[in-house]
């Protein structure tokens, strides 16, 4: 990722891009359309491209636009049907079926109940028509998704959440050597967080909050500022 | 149809709620204060008067007082009106989430009212300008900015503040003519109080008997009831709201009235000393900076907690300086009285509970000679029926209300005035 | 006198803009833009869900309010509204997001003059910060000719007192094309075309000032924060 800091504003055109697009096949991602011939911005922000040829405007968005794969939490807010209806943040309402669940049948139905959070796998996501989310993987097994049991649940900014799932985010593996804990982390900027006691579980969602603004020089300073915490 | 998402609600999932519950049993809150802890409250006020911004934590709120003259109501034609506004649905968005939030906002609004109107807190016969013809009409508006939990605090400082930050321009009536006076040709005139309102809130859960004062949005979403407390500066209860479904007992409201009634007496405290450093400020040519200072990070702070801190020091003077202030005398009769009432008021008290629920009587005696002119007619507070009920004491009070009405129009020496004028 | 001094260099001038980003915690971008000591504030929310009469499959709808801070929105407010539910309109790239609502507030802090202008130049700033696709952004300006036929850009309110004529005008940033015009008054064509001159080359100092502060938001915003967060880690949050 190029920490190219100059700003791109909306309408502008992004020369760069077109260039790049005449030797190779290139993905515009958030923030970027095409004109006819050209590229412009939608967004403000700084552009950032991604190797080989991915191109998106960075821009600390809060709102959650739905896309297929994204690992989201949800809370269910109603029965309907064969459906329940999910709270993901974003535009719509998601949807997920009675029989998206693991061993699910007709008349094994899912315990599910309006407040309940889910950790679900968003399955088709177009703007056109609303989301639908599954519990499972494609072979029918849950593997990390499922509801959330107990734990803390907090809104952060969809960076965040991102910067979390990076796997090179030395984060939560700072964390680790601080405390053992549960974390599901969705890219729509919520976070469920589990540890051994309710003074251990709010250390560690304050810690998380206090990334949301930090850089990553910060991170090893506020892991060693919440180990001072816990043993207080 | 389906309860609207599009602004996130914390502390409606399940696990967000039994985490507060069990974290409430613990003593512990999530931003780290005590159950007793407040937020800081910081208070702006604009270039016009009769504005100002108040924020608790990440609640904004601002406050707008107008005024123009209209028609007085048949029933009380010699008092003027004051009008309260709420609005919920500008950059706060909370009008988006109609399912969970018309209750909050019939509450508020209900809360504002009782606060502000029913406990007569303006003196509006002096705003009365012709009887039976004209009368100022003030004018509220709250507009919430943000709500991150306790909107109804925040409303009440703001709409207190606003009040008294606010100045009128004067009139003179005469031949049938109202003659208003622009703010060059005479002074503006700031509003006349009884006494000063402000409300403190309680959460309150099943699974604990300590209640969280100024709860935070995930905490009052959790919580399964909540009390709102309106005292006022001489701590007499003038509203209470007491909603929700956990069984609360006495002793728990009674524990938060009188702490309640102590923070309603430094907020009014530092509502004055805000004003009196906007006051100096605007006495200094080109220093009225206004609302820009919610932008300018190094803008001086009216915060709670950076002015409040020096209180110690500054009271005893500030007490001095209101007494000279005061240019009418309490009559002692009414200040006997007075005493004699909060006295007998007081001693039922220690049955109910352990500690003595008002501070010395000493303090409350020198405060009422203090603030003479307001206290008079502090008897026309009237007790919401709630109120009475949680504190039956308080029915003695009323006794001695309906006594002696005479006293008072002797001190309203403005209000007076103003009658002289008419007539 | 120096406070004529300041007058007169304040006639070509855009008074001093500030802005602070997200001020407000829970929508999905807000602005507190000033531009002088006239203050409005504005938030939005999008996309977000649509009520089923005003959906339509072609774009989204949006939404737009002013709120002034006194009483209920009269005949000015709305008018004000309208104009820039206008722009707004035209700047926002509306099929990115069909079936869906993008909500614009805009809330009057403190009104000493050019409101409409800022009014529409928060909700820009609001629209960038939260993402709101645009096919570009705008700036508007105000100015006025004053009883002397001078031109005041910008004027604050004690200026506007005495005006033959007033101006907002609105620019996008791509090609310079006006998105709104409002006059009051009476003038001479003449006189309009100059005045829309002037207000182009301020338009173009606005534009300036957005890129900057966003290029700060992005920039620096990390720092920033950390060294607030530093004052609150002071006292670390559970000490029992």
């Amino acid at each position: 990722m190029s920490t190219n800091t100059s700003i791109i504003m909306p309408g502008e055109r992004v020369t760069i891009v077109e260039d790049a697009a005449k030797s190779k096949r290139i993905i515009l991602g958030p923030g970027l359309r095409r004109v006819d011939e050209k590229v412009v911005a939608t967004k403000a922000g700084p552009l950032r491209h991604k190797e080989p040829n991915t191109f998106w405007v960075d821009n600390y968005q809060r709102r959650y636009v739905p896309a297929r794969g994204d690992l989201i939490i949800g809370i269910v807010k109603a029965r309907a049907g064969d459906l329940y209806r999910v709270d993901i943040g974003a535009a719509d309402l998601a949807s997920i079926s009675y029989l998206a669940f693991e061993a699910a049948t007709k008349k094994n139905r899912p315990d599910l109940n309006p407040g309940d959070l889910l950790y679900a796998r968003v399955l088709n996501a177009n703007a056109d028509i609303e989301p639908e989310l599954v519990c499972v993987n494609s072979n029918g097994k849950r593997g990390k998704l499922g509801v959330l049991q107990d734990g803390f649940f907090f809104k952060c900014s969809l960076n965040l959440g991102r910067l979390l799932l990076r796997e090179s985010c030395p984060a939560l593996a700072a964390l680790t050597e601080e405390l053992p804990y549960e974390i599901a982390v969705g890219v729509n900027g919520r976070i469920w967080v589990k540890a051994h006691s309710t003074r251990e579980t709010v250390g560690l969602a304050n810690a998380i909050m206090t990334l949301e603004q930090a850089g990553y020089a910060e991170i090893e300073k506020i892991c060693g500022n919440l180990s001072g915490v816990m043993q207080a | 149809m389906f309860m609207n998402a599009n602004l996130f609600e914390p502390g409606k999932s399940k696990p967000e709620r039994n985490f507060i519950q069990g974290a409430v049993k613990q003593n512990t809150r999530f931003d780290g204060r005590k159950s007793n802890e407040f937020r800081d409250v910081k208070l702006t006020f604009g270039a016009d008067w009769g504005t100002v911004a108040v924020s608790i934590g990440e609640t904004k709120v601002l406050a707008q007082v107008s005024c123009d003259i209209g028609t007085p109501s048949s029933a009380r034609a010699n008092e003027g009106t004051l009008f309260l506004n709420v609005d919920i649905k500008g950059v706060a968005f909370l009008d988006e989430a109609q399912a969970t939030h018309d209750q909050r906002f019939l509450t508020l609004n209900s809360l504002l009212e009782r606060t502000f109107k029913s406990s007569r807190c303006l003196d509006l016969e002096s705003l009365c300008i012709a009887v039976e013809q004209s009368v100022w009409c003030v004018r509220v508006d709250i507009n919430v900015l943000n709500h991150d939990g306790n909107l109804y605090d925040a409303s009440t400082i703001a709409a207190l503040a606003a009040l008294m930050h606010f100045r009128r321009p004067e009139v003179s009536y005469v031949e049938e003519e109202i003659r208003t006076f622009s703010e060059r040709e005479r002074e503006l005139l700031p509003l006349l109080f009884l006494h000063y309102p402000v409300s403190v809130t309680y959460c309150v859960y099943k699974s604990s008997s300590q209640p969280l004062v100024d709860p935070t949005l995930l905490e009052e979403n959790a919580a399964d009831s909540v009390i709102v407390l309106s005292f006022n500066s001489y701590q007499e209860l003038c509203t209470l709201n007491a909603g929700g479904t956990a069984p609360t007992n006495v002793r728990t409201i009674m524990q938060c009235a009188r702490s309640a009634a102590s923070r309603s007496k430094a907020l009014v405290q530092f509502i004055r000393k805000a004003l009196e450093l906007d006051a100096e400020r605007r006495q200094q040519p080109n220093q009225v900076a206004g609302l820009v200072d919610l932008l300018n990070e190094s803008a001086p702070q009216l915060s709670f907690k950076h002015l409040m801190a020096e209180q110690g020091q500054t009271e005893t003077n500030k007490a001095d300086q209101l007494s000279g202030d005061e240019p009418m005398q309490l009559q002692e009769t009414v200040s006997e009285e007075q005493t004699t009432d909060t006295s007998t008021q007081k001693i039922p008290e220690p049955q109910m509970d352990d500690s003595s629920w008002l501070p010395q009587e000493q303090n409350l005696s020198e405060e009422q000679q203090v603030d003479g002119v307001q206290l008079s007619s502090k008897q026309e507070v009237p007790t919401t029926a709630k109120a009475g009920k949680s504190k039956p004491n308080r029915g003695k009070n009323k006794f001695v209300k309906k006594q002696p009405p005479t006293p008072r129009k002797q001190n309203q020496s403005d209000s007076e005035e103003e009658v002289t004028q008419i007539i | 006198m120096s406070k004529t001094d300041i007058e007169e260099a304040s006639k070509d001038k855009l008074r001093e803009m500030h802005c602070k980003f997200n001020a407000l915690s829970r929508c999905d971008g807000s602005v507190m833009y000033s531009q002088g000591a006239t203050v409005v504030i504005a938030a939005v929310l999008g996309p977000i869900e649509v009520k089923t009469q005003n959906l339509s499959i072609e774009g989204s709808y949006l939404e737009c309010n002013y709120r002034p801070k006194a009483g209920l929105p009269q005949v000015k407010e709305r008018i004000r509204e309208a104009a820039i539910r206008d722009v707004l309109e035209l700047a926002l790239l509306s099929e990115a997001y069909p079936r869906a609502k993008m909500s614009v507030q805009v809330q009057e802090l403190e009104d000493r003059g050019s409101i409409d202008a800022c009014a529409l130049n928060a909700a820009c700033l609001a629209m960038l910060i939260g993402g709101l696709p645009l096919k570009y952004s705008f700036a508007a300006v105000h100015c006025i000719i004053n009883e002397q036929g001078e031109f005041v850009l910008d004027p604050d309110q004690n200026e506007t007192l005495h005006q033959q004529a007033s101006f907002t005008f609105a620019f996008d940033s791509v090609d310079g094309n006006l998105l709104l015009v409002q006059t009051k008054g009476a003038f001479k064509i003449a006189q309009f075309n100059d005045i829309e001159c002037i207000c182009r080359a301020a338009s173009a100092e606005i534009f300036e000032f957005y890129r900057r502060n966003i290029a700060k938001y992005h920039g620096s915003s990390a720092e920033q924060a950390a060294a607030t967060k530093e004052g609150s880690n002071g006292d670390p949050p559970m000490e029992t």
